[in-house]
């Protein structure tokens, strides 16, 4: 029972992870390595607004994942906009993207260290008994939120006008434009959502197990199986996804070794990639597009 | 005009190059020498190589102030290694082929230093550890030294330690790279001939910070302690999750968690840990190094501190007894090494009496005790942790 636990929190952890970087990636399209780097700052945020500012535990929370919507739109307006303007192409924004991440990375480190950040305090409580299974409080907090965040979005996506919206740039921007949505600052709400998306995330992954500089990196790999699993247009295809994962990576050590974990993670991409490319609930693809 | 200035120009800089004075003639004889410290700066353990520079630079400062270095000028270079033997690789050629050192001190990270090990043979180039315990660095050649004693020894310890405490069922996890592995495998053929038995056996990659699934294994097999030669960050985080799991029996570690991060990843859950460490030696070196390291950098010094202290001392030790009619190069300094006797240093005395293993050297049993490292007392000793 345990191991479905571990499995569900962590698959809760990175379906919510692969929404946010989904979003990012509807509306760019392109391979975006700072969404990683936005998470991991975000990390740092909290660190900043609870250690050392000392801020209570909803204001800091609130605080960073302000910063990091920020930090998301800071980095769309000066760098992707302009690139985007000129048509960069998907390969060009990837390697840029790629760069700055491990610029911010390394300011990370320059300015914090590389050793673990605790964002919990120092009290170590035992977990609550779940179907005789043992979580921590995050540990269900992540699991609740996950839940309450992709109804709302599932909802925001398909009732509000930002939802038809973000449909249409996703599907074809230069359609949509002609169609009268601002593409551009469409983009800057997106990163904002995505970004902010990413710091909830963030910040509880931090409480959990505490952050390191490179945090942020493995949430995305780990993000992207997810959001390759379960098919990038499709929200209930994500969390599927998501949750899958944390599951498969679970249960799959069960009876071998647990230093297989990340192999299982990507035999599933692999057995995604090659059988349904679309994802669970994806209509088969049409063209291929990077 | 122009043609002018330029000759003005070049009046002006001949007029500089004669102007600057020659080194007197004693200077120019004075004999110099680059030493590489070899050391992981940033990645998971970079505390240790925090804790290294801030020693080498005490180090050169107390050799200065005693006279050491009157007739030798030192140079030290520090390259990073991250503890990846990829990195350690890159680093050592860089300090082997620029530099052109006779003498790297480093890696504390076993791994490097045996990834390292076969380039140093072959370049002739010194490679004196500041930290490396795993078994087969004591057989990796003519030009891999250390200071401190092997984990053959460390594993043992801990098996007969484990038993003697009566623990008979223990759950291994580790490290996987050829500290943990090497710890590990001793340990178990040790324990398993005296009697007790491993009931689950579980390792991770070195940046794991989720241990979850391992201590779900480990708990179903329900042992009387783990064994755990994490790093120390790992290791914390795995005692803090296995709290949290409900999971509340002894941890039993190796001698990295005499660093300070064990409580700061483990916060109090780590209180009672037990493990094995370098000896401690409280002598009057130690004594002396202890209240400058304290003066300087506001704590106490580190294992790793305490032994890279050493190591550059002895590295230079080694440098200052080649006779001036010999050049100062990797093979003279190797010489030199093996003929050291005595060396009485912060971590004790030092011998490498022809090997390359410094003889005499043990390990010590250690005990956390609220956030400090502290000598076992087998009358604080607790089984069930907080």
């Amino acid at each position: 029972m345990q191991f479905v636990v571990n499995g569900l929190v962590t698959g809760a952890a990175y379906a919510l992870v692969a929404l946010s970087f989904s979003v990012v990636f509807r509306v760019g399209r392109f391979f975006n390595f700072t969404h990683a780097a936005v998470f991991t700052w975000a990390g740092y945020f909290g660190y900043l607004c609870w250690t050392i500012l000392g801020l209570s535990l909803w204001a800091g929370a609130l605080l960073s994942v302000c910063l990091s919507a920020v930090l998301g739109v800071l980095l769309e307006l000066s760098v992707y906009m302009p690139l985007h303007r000129r048509r960069a192409s998907g390969v060009v924004l990837l390697l840029v993207s790629l760069g700055l991440y491990t610029i911010m990375q390394n300011t990370i480190s320059m300015l914090f260290g590389d050793e673990i950040k605790r964002l919990s305090g120092n009290t170590v409580a035992e977990g609550l008994s779940v179907w005789g299974a043992r979580a921590t409080r995050i540990q269900l907090a992540i699991v609740i939120i996950c839940v309450v965040v992709f109804v709302a979005f599932g909802i925001l996506l398909r009732l509000s006008p930002f939802g038809t919206r973000l449909r249409a740039v996703a599907d074809d921007p230069d359609l949509a434009a002609i169609q009268g949505v601002q593409v551009h600052r469409f983009r800057l709400a997106a990163s904002a959502l995505g970004s902010g998306l990413a710091a909830v995330v963030s910040l509880l992954m931090g409480l959990d197990v505490g952050i390191t500089p490179t945090v942020g990196l493995n949430a995305l790999m780990m993000g992207v199986v997810a959001v390759i699993a379960g098919g990038v247009d499709s929200t209930p295809g994500i969390f599927l996804g998501g949750i899958l994962l944390g599951l498969a990576q679970h249960l799959g050590v069960w009876k071998i070794g647990t230093q297989w974990q990340d192999a299982i993670a990507f035999a599933v991409l692999i057995l995604f990639l090659v059988l349904r490319p679309q994802g669970f609930f994806g209509k088969p693809l049409r063209k291929a597009a990077v | 005009m122009n043609k002018r200035i330029w000759v003005v120009l070049v009046a002006a800089l001949a007029l500089l190059s004669v102007g600057c004075p020659s080194k007197p003639a004693s200077e120019q004889q004075a004999q110099s020498v680059t030493v590489g410290i070899m050391t992981p700066l940033t990645g998971e353990v970079a505390s240790w190589g925090d804790m290294q520079r801030k020693a080498t630079e005490l180090a050169l400062a107390d050799l200065k102030a005693k006279g050491a270095l009157e007739k030798l000028d030192v140079r030290v270079i520090y390259e990073d290694d991250k503890a990846s033997p990829k990195d350690g690789v890159n680093a050592f050629r860089k300090l082997a082929d620029v530099d052109r050192v006779p003498i790297v001190v480093g890696s504390p990270a076993s791994t490097v230093t045996l990834a390292v090990a076969p380039i140093a043979n072959e370049k002739k180039v010194v490679l004196l550890s500041s930290g490396s315990t795993a078994t087969d660095v004591g057989k990796a050649g003519p030009y891999v030294f250390r200071i401190m004693p092997s984990d053959e020894v460390q594993a043992s310890i801990m098996a007969d330690w484990a038993l003697e405490l009566g623990y008979k069922k223990i759950a291994v996890i580790f490290v996987e790279n050829a500290w943990g592995r090497g710890l590990v495998e001793q340990f178990k053929a040790d324990y398993t001939k005296k009697g007790g038995s491993i009931v689950a056996d579980e390792s991770s990659k070195p940046d794991t910070t989720d241990y979850r699934a391992q201590l779900t294994k480990t708990k179903e097999a329900s042992p009387d302690a783990i064994y755990a030669p994490l790093y120390t960050r790992g290791a914390g985080l795995m005692i803090r999750q296995a709290r949290e799991l409900g999971l509340r029996c002894q941890v039993l570690g190796a001698d990295v968690y005499e660093t300070p991060e064990l409580v700061e990843a483990g916060g109090k859950a780590v209180d009672g840990v037990l493990y094995t460490t370098y000896g401690q030696y409280s002598g009057q070196e130690f004594q002396f190094f202890a209240n400058r390291y304290k003066a300087k950098y506001g704590r106490d010094p580190e294992i790793y501190a305490r032994y890279c202290y050493d190591a550059f001392c002895i590295a230079i030790a080694a440098v200052t007894s080649i006779p001036q009619a010999k050049p100062i190069d990797g093979p003279n300094v190797r010489e030199a090494l093996l003929t050291l006797k005595d060396f009485h240093g912060v971590s004790g005395v030092t011998t490498f009496d022809g090997r390359n293993s410094a003889t005499g050297r043990t390990f010590d049993k250690m005990m956390v005790t609220n956030g400090h490292h502290v000598p076992f007392d087998p009358k604080a000793r607790k089984d069930i942790l907080p």
